[in-house]
């Protein structure tokens, strides 16, 4: 029998195909998306602008100067100073460390307490399943926003230095944002349960854990990255209101919302724009590129979603 | 044989986009359909019969794929050059189509009679009163009882083969002269599936309509068929009357088809399989596309695609052993 | 249908106790008191309240009083109004309302027309720009937005007022009142409208797509339907039946987003009086105000599901 090399290089092909990981055919996918290309880009650099931009800087983060307050932006001082002479840009950057700080560490706690509980709830059912999101029914109940100031306001009574506050908003807003997650995974995990090869665990035998580490875990890990990724932005912004109202991260520690404080001012607001527009960009522009990211990861991710 | 051929496809070349850029789903097809004639179009999933119909009917969705090339006359007219609106008023009137999943074919939030009588106003002028008198007559039509109560109940509240029955009442509505029916048992009860059959054959005899039949079952094809065209890889490979193909199957395809079907008084040890799996039509090479599950495979085979050839009256193959056998 | 009602409506109260629990809690966190630190009381008044909030009990005993209170609609007493809280919420909460219904209305109105024409014009040079203009809007700090408009409308071009409900000093009647106050309603209006848009624009973007893609509506059309008829009656239709759930969630998120736009507005509504109770630690205001919210919620995802049992004929029936 003749052999022609057609038909093997047509199977070498569709072998090479298969053989591409499942990873491997996300990252490809992700490749594909230039917007969301473009916002991991955009966000790459607010990062570098934030961590490594401050040792650019000619100036120190209180670079404290009496003789040059309230100067409009000029080529010394790209974006003015402000009341108390201290360089804008500069301040920018510090406040975007505690900004990107907060929404991460905000992300990796309601992930955590959100993938613990929703797992829980859905693998266990029954009791665990009923309180657990007896409680989140509850949280969302309670609209985020007066929550998180109720809260905000009793850190203030309890009078936490203002260096420590920063975590305390952090977990503040895990506390708010879990519960949509937890309710993300459950539903996640109660269908899983219903597929052959969870049941299939259950006749192998395996314990509880390995069933949930090794088996449950990684098929709603592509989930909890993209749901993660956007909680980052809900998390900046909800940061940002709470400084802004001066009950989230206080001064001297700078935030992007707590600079934009200075709109409170009158004069600095009609005159001295300089002081509170630019935190102001920095907060749309980096959230709008995580969610241009977290919206390319999910198409990437969810092959359905493909088309859309 | 002088009646005129109601359709007419030549050269149709239908393209989907996919990753690995555009896939031939309708390769090529040419066919033809005449007054009162029943065509079935067979072929395993993915051969491109639904695609054939979707294109007729000018539904492909244009955000996946494309008419890229060919004709397709109805009663003369080119349809793919037709304006969208101009087709548009011949849908649904002068050719009408049913779909292979009743249950999700209707929509959930309309009443039946909503979805009846809305295609006889658009194309009818008719008023909404005697739009609702046709479409109490028509369901009676299609075999369901209690017409008042069927029309203004919702499609969850009927079961599958109602649902069918309805779908076939909206199809002849506007009495169309050509109904394409996809696969319209297949997802219906076996003892349901025979009464959709007997329904259509008594409405096509009865409204002298013709009709392109699409199915994967062989059963359905031998019940109703007048003409049979064979589909592989968006291809037809073999097209035939229905006796004849039956007796005298010519491509080792239909052979293979005809062989996997169970027939009753010669049960075998084994049901008979074709080997290995329909091609992913995006590796395609100019070959006969069947080559790989091909017994009788030759070099040629796998080099260079067998053009139609016919073989005896109206019984065309596209297969490189008869090319030869006429050659040698 | 009816036994139905009344099943939510227990399940209901487990929530609602819960939450004010939550509530509650939170507020018992902070030392001290209202009654404490409000120096113009005198010590009987101080007794008084003392007696009526029970300060000197425990607080469990304080939460069944406090409860106790609610239930008989008494939230308890404003310090900076020196009135009980309901009035002052009934004082202030019609026009928080009249901006939230306003913006509510606007929003829905563009979020279903974007949502359905940027869908059945996928990808197209308007979906795409859509698409940026949803994602904008989302990434957009309301009180951020409010400034800048402020700040380049109404400050520097002067195109409205920056600020209030009417015009300091005016004393106007009748229209000219009507129309003064609905130019001082359109920026925070429109802030609130940016607030919502973004999600809801491309919940329907994506309902319509999954929409388009299902079998009845490809029936429709071979039906030779206009596609006019397809898209409005056959797709919008199912597109829209699951936000009337979503229409329910947005009435008490716009009065918490009101906290931000009246506080960035001036406009004197509960959202500005809630801001300013933080400022002086007006506790039953706050609590009152928080549960207040709590309550419209659940009122409303009650409504939401009883509404979708109306207007979907699959649930209805059952």
């Amino acid at each position: 029998m003749e052999n022609p090399p057609i038909t093997i290089a047509s199977k070498s092909k569709a072998e090479k195909r298969k053989k591409s990981s499942l990873w491997g055919q996300v990252l490809q996918r992700f490749l594909k998306k230039k917007i969301a290309l473009v916002g991991l880009g955009f966000l790459l650099f607010i990062f570098l602008f934030s961590l490594i931009g401050p040792f650019f800087s000619p100036y120190a983060t209180e670079g404290v100067n009496p003789t040059q307050i309230n100067l409009p932006p000029s080529s010394e001082h790209w974006l003015g100073t402000d009341k108390l002479g201290r360089d804008v840009l500069t301040r920018l950057m510090f406040a975007g460390r505690i900004s990107l700080t907060v929404g991460v560490g905000a992300m990796v706690l309601s992930v955590t307490f959100g993938a613990l509980l929703g797992i829980l709830a859905g693998y266990y059912k029954g009791i665990i399943d009923q309180i657990v999101m007896r409680i989140a029914d509850i949280l969302m109940t309670l609209p985020s926003l007066p929550l998180l100031f109720i809260m905000a306001a009793v850190m203030s009574e309890w009078k936490v230095p203002t260096e420590q506050r920063l975590y305390i908003v952090m977990l503040m807003l895990s506390l708010v944002g879990w519960p949509g997650l937890a309710r993300l995974v459950r539903s996640q995990v109660l269908s899983l349960r219903e597929r052959q090869f969870i049941q299939a665990t259950d006749a192998l035998g395996l314990r509880d854990h390995r069933k949930l580490l090794n088996h449950l875990l990684p098929n709603i890990v592509p989930l909890l990255i993209v749901s993660g990724t956007l909680s980052i932005g809900g998390a900046i912004l909800s940061e940002s209101v709470l400084s802004y109202f001066g009950l989230g991260v206080v001064p001297p520690t700078a935030s992007w919302g707590n600079m934009i404080n200075a709109a409170n001012s009158l004069i600095d607001f009609q005159k001295r724009p300089w002081l509170w527009i630019p935190p102001g960009i920095a907060i749309f522009l980096t959230v709008i590129s995580i969610n241009l990211l977290g919206d390319g990861l999910r198409d990437a991710i969810d092959p359905n979603m493909k088309r859309r | 044989m002088a009646k005129e051929p109601i359709l007419q496809i030549n050269q149709l070349l239908t393209q989907f986009y996919s990753d690995g850029g555009k896939v031939n789903a309708v390769n090529n097809v040419s066919l033809e359909i005449r007054e009162g004639q029943t065509v079935c179009l067979v072929g395993e999933s993915g051969c491109g019969k639904s695609a054939t119909a979707m294109s007729v009917m000018g539904l492909i969705d244009p955000s996946s794929g494309q008419v890229s090339n060919g004709e397709v006359l109805f009663e003369g007219q080119d349809l793919l050059k037709m304006k969208k609106g101009d087709l548009r008023r011949l849908r649904g009137k002068d050719f009408a189509m049913i779909f292979q999943e009743p249950m999700s074919s209707l929509n959930p939030v309309l009443t039946i009679g909503e979805q009846i009588t809305e295609s006889i106003i658009e194309h009818e002028l008719l008023s909404k009163k005697e739009a609702k008198q046709r479409g109490l007559e028509l369901i009676n039509l299609v075999g369901i009882g209690r017409g008042e109560e069927i029309f203004s109940s919702y499609p969850h509240q009927l079961s599958g083969g109602m649902l069918q029955r309805i779908m076939i009442a909206i199809a002849i509505s506007c009495n169309p002269r050509l109904l394409i029916a996809d696969e319209p048992t297949t997802a219906l009860d076996v003892t349901i599936q025979a009464q959709i059959l007997d329904l259509l054959r008594n409405l096509k005899e009865e409204r002298n309509m013709s009709m392109l039949l699409i199915t994967h079952d062989l059963g359905v094809v031998a019940e109703v068929a007048d003409y049979v065209i064979v589909m592989y890889a968006g291809k037809i490979i073999e097209q035939g009357p229905v006796v004849e193909l039956f007796k005298n199957p010519k491509h080792p395809y239909t052979k293979g088809l005809l062989a996997a079907k169970p027939v009753i008084n010669q049960r075998r040890e084994k049901l008979y399989t074709i080997p290995g799996q329909v091609p992913n039509l995006i590796d395609l090479q100019p070959s006969c596309y069947f080559s790989e599950r091909c017994e009788h495979c030759m070099s040629i085979c796998t080099t260079k695609q067998p053009p139609m050839k016919q073989i005896r009256d109206s019984h065309d193959v596209a297969c490189w052993l008869y090319e030869e056998e006429v050659s040698v | 249908m009816r036994n139905y009602v009344l099943k939510r409506l227990l399940y209901l109260i487990p929530t609602l106790i819960g939450a004010s629990m939550l509530i509650f809690f939170l507020y018992s966190l902070v030392p001290g008191n209202f009654v404490d630190s409000d120096p113009n009381l005198t010590t009987e008044r101080k007794a008084e309240l003392y007696a009526l909030y029970g300060f000197d009990q425990p607080d469990i005993e304080r939460y069944f009083i406090w409860i106790g209170n609610l239930l008989q609609g008494d939230l308890g007493y404003s310090l900076q109004f020196q009135r009980p809280v309901t009035e002052v919420l009934g004082n202030y909460i019609w026009s928080s309302f009249f901006v939230a219904l306003a913006s509510l209305i606007l929003t829905w109105l563009i979020a279903v027309i974007i949502g359905v024409v940027s869908a059945t014009k996928q990808y197209s040079f308007f979906d795409s720009f859509i698409t940026i203009i949803v994602f904008a809007a989302m990434a957009t700090p309301s009180f951020f937005l409010g400034l800048i408009l402020i700040k380049f409308l109404a400050v520097d071009l002067g195109w409205f007022p920056a600020g209030g409900m009417i015009t300091t000093g005016s004393n106007l009647t009748g229209w000219d009142y009507v129309k003064d106050v609905a130019e001082h309603m359109i920026l925070p209006v429109l802030v609130l409208t940016m607030l919502g848009i973004g999600g809801l624009t491309r919940y329907f973007r994506t309902n319509m797509l999954e929409v388009i893609k299902q079998d009845f509506v490809r029936t429709a059309r071979a039906k030779g339907l206009k596609e006019r008829v397809v898209i409005y009656k056959h797709a919008l239709r199912n597109a829209l039946l699951p936000a009337i759930t979503l229409f329910a969630f947005e009435l008490p998120a716009l009065f918490s987003g009101a906290i931000i736009t009246e506080q960035i507005f001036n406009w004197p509504g509960i959202g500005a009086i809630y801001m300013q109770a933080f400022t002086v630690r007006d506790y039953p205001l706050l609590m009152g105000f928080t549960m207040f919210i709590a309550l419209l919620t659940v009122i409303s995802n009650l409504l939401a599901d009883l509404l979708y049992g109306v207007a979907d004929p699959r649930v209805r029936l059952k």
